[in-house]
């Protein structure tokens, strides 16, 4: 279809109107803005911060606040630009105030005048919105802390660990702020759950490192938990028994006069044992509390390696002349 | 050799008399202990037993006591197939422990000696007895046991009344110092029989 010329001619006329219309407007709003902008104004802004100067040998025990709020007067171009190219302020920690154990705080607006220092030329720090700053200042400690095992251990029938499992290392050295270091006394592994062992163990097992600790570094993460195995016999000795707490000049007759010392060990170690590896002690004083017309009899030595000790009998009857 | 057998029910107080007899100078042949060591050590004994009650009744070294006991507890034939394996090889054992003896007489201490037939192996038989207030009293403080379950366990042996006339001697057992009076006085009257 032609379109006439007088209508093209129309609607070019139209578009120029429209133009002219809006360098106009857009005139006025610069003007407007620039006007605006040399005025003076009061807002908040949000500063990052960094602290300096921090008191020899301290250091964070927390993470510090990291932001502060000023109440800012100035005029529009200035704060406009204030807002596109803030920096950080740096706050002086020379002056940080004691309170209690670990706890500090700081009142910036005695530094009101360093942080104005920092701002832009014609800015002014009308308020500062926090009056007080408070931190968590102390020493950065190591100490080694024990690892806790937490094993779960089934042995196959007739098999047993002649040694109590070893954990390798055993302890862990932990460094980080004091506050969080006093925390830690152990740590634990994860859970080792064995079922029918009859061989020796070793396992690679994670520790359980405290969420809560985020600022300590540990020597480990993971530690070994080793262990030798292998098939118990049992084995028996007759031996005779002390007692302890008795009147003086006291003549005491007893029923039995030994003990059966009835144990399970490793066949590694079952020639190594002798009667004498053991001890067992009654305590007439405690019968006699209690009231008891027997004696208990204790077993107070033993090999490290014999396990599940059983005496036989567990009650001695006795006599006793004075 | 002078064969004493020596029996009691269960908390009478037949152990401390045992240990009174060792004291002065008796041998004594335990038989729970003997017949508890066969059934640990003999390979004859724990094929039969296995044969009689299953594989569960040894684990790989050792008798599976709960599992024994649990059976022959409700199965009195079980429990008599049972004997009849352990007793012959406990009556051997005695035999060789009689030879190698020389002390003046031997105690043969059996909890059951009536009721397994032990006495025909002794020249004379010693029965301890106590009240049986005493004997709870006793196995109360010993086992940690309920008086029902004392009373059960009382119940499947024979009762004092009922051993006292198969007895030859019977002490009575209410006071250790009584009862050492009484075991001295047997002890004598042993030494000196020929």
């Amino acid at each position: 279809m032609k379109i006439p010329v007088r209508t093209k001619f129309n609607e070019r006329k139209a578009n120029k109107k429209q133009h002219i219309l809006l360098l106009f407007l857009s005139f006025s709003f610069l003007f407007w803005v620039l006007t605006n902008l040399s005025k003076e104004y009061t807002t908040v802004m949000s500063y990052k911060v960094l602290y300096v100067n921090l008191p020899a040998s301290k250091t964070f025990q927390n993470s510090p606040e990291t932001d502060l709020d000023l109440r800012i007067n100035g005029t529009g171009f200035k704060l406009f630009s204030e807002n596109l190219f803030r920096k950080p302020l740096y706050i002086d920690m020379q002056k940080v105030a004691f309170k209690q154990g670990f706890d500090y705080y700081l009142l910036p607006n005695a530094q009101k005048l360093k942080l104005q220092e920092q701002l832009r030329k014609g800015l002014l720090i009308e308020q500062l919105l926090k009056d007080t700053l408070y931190f968590e200042l102390g020493q950065n400690k190591q100490k080694k802390v024990p690892v806790q095992a937490n094993l779960n251990l089934r042995f196959k029938s007739g098999y047993n660990s002649s040694e109590n499992f070893k954990i390798q290392p055993d302890s862990i050295r932990v460094t980080g702020p004091e506050i969080q270091i006093n925390q830690i006394d152990f740590l634990t592994l994860d859970n080792l759950d064995l079922k029918e062992v009859f061989e020796d163990v070793s396992y690679e097992v994670a520790l359980q490192l405290p969420e809560n600790l985020d600022k300590i570094a540990y020597s480990h993460k993971s530690v070994k938990v080793v262990g030798k195995v292998e098939k118990f016999t049992e084995g028996s000795f007759e031996i005779p028994f002390e007692i302890d707490g008795l009147p003086k000049g006291a003549n005491v007759t007893t029923y039995p006069k030994t003990v059966q010392v009835i144990f399970q060990v490793g066949l590694s170690n079952y020639n190594k044992i002798a009667a004498e590896d053991f001890e067992v002690r009654c305590n007439y004083t405690v019968s006699k509390e209690k009231k008891y017309n027997y004696l208990s009899p204790k077993l107070v030595k033993k090999p490290s390696w014999v396990k599940t000790v059983k005496l036989i009998p567990d009650h001695i009857e006795y006599l006793i002349q004075q | 050799m002078r064969v004493i057998g020596l029996t009691g029910g269960i908390g009478s107080g037949k152990s401390t008399v045992l240990y009174m007899f060792q004291d002065l100078g008796a041998a004594v042949y335990m038989t729970d202990k003997v017949a508890k060591r066969i059934l640990e050590t003999s390979e004859k004994v724990r094929a039969e037993i296995i044969s009689l009650l299953g594989d569960s009744a040894y684990t790989k070294t050792l008798p599976n006591r709960k599992f024994i006991a649990d059976i022959v507890f409700y199965n009195p034939s079980k429990l008599k197939a049972l004997n009849a394996i352990v007793h012959p090889e406990v009556v051997k054992d005695f035999k060789v422990f009689l030879q190698s003896q020389n002390a003046p007489y031997v105690i043969y201490e059996s909890a059951l000696l009536f009721e397994k037939g032990g006495k025909k192996y002794c020249d004379e038989v010693v029965l301890v007895t106590a009240p049986t207030a005493l004997k709870i009293e006793r196995i109360q403080k010993r086992d940690q046991a309920s008086e029902d379950e004392i009373l059960a366990r009382m119940n499947n042996q024979m009762t004092d009344s009922e051993k006292i006339p198969l007895a030859d001697h019977v002490l009575e057992n209410t006071t250790l110092e009584s009862l050492q009076k009484q075991v001295m006085s047997l002890h004598q009257l042993f030494v000196k029989a020929p």
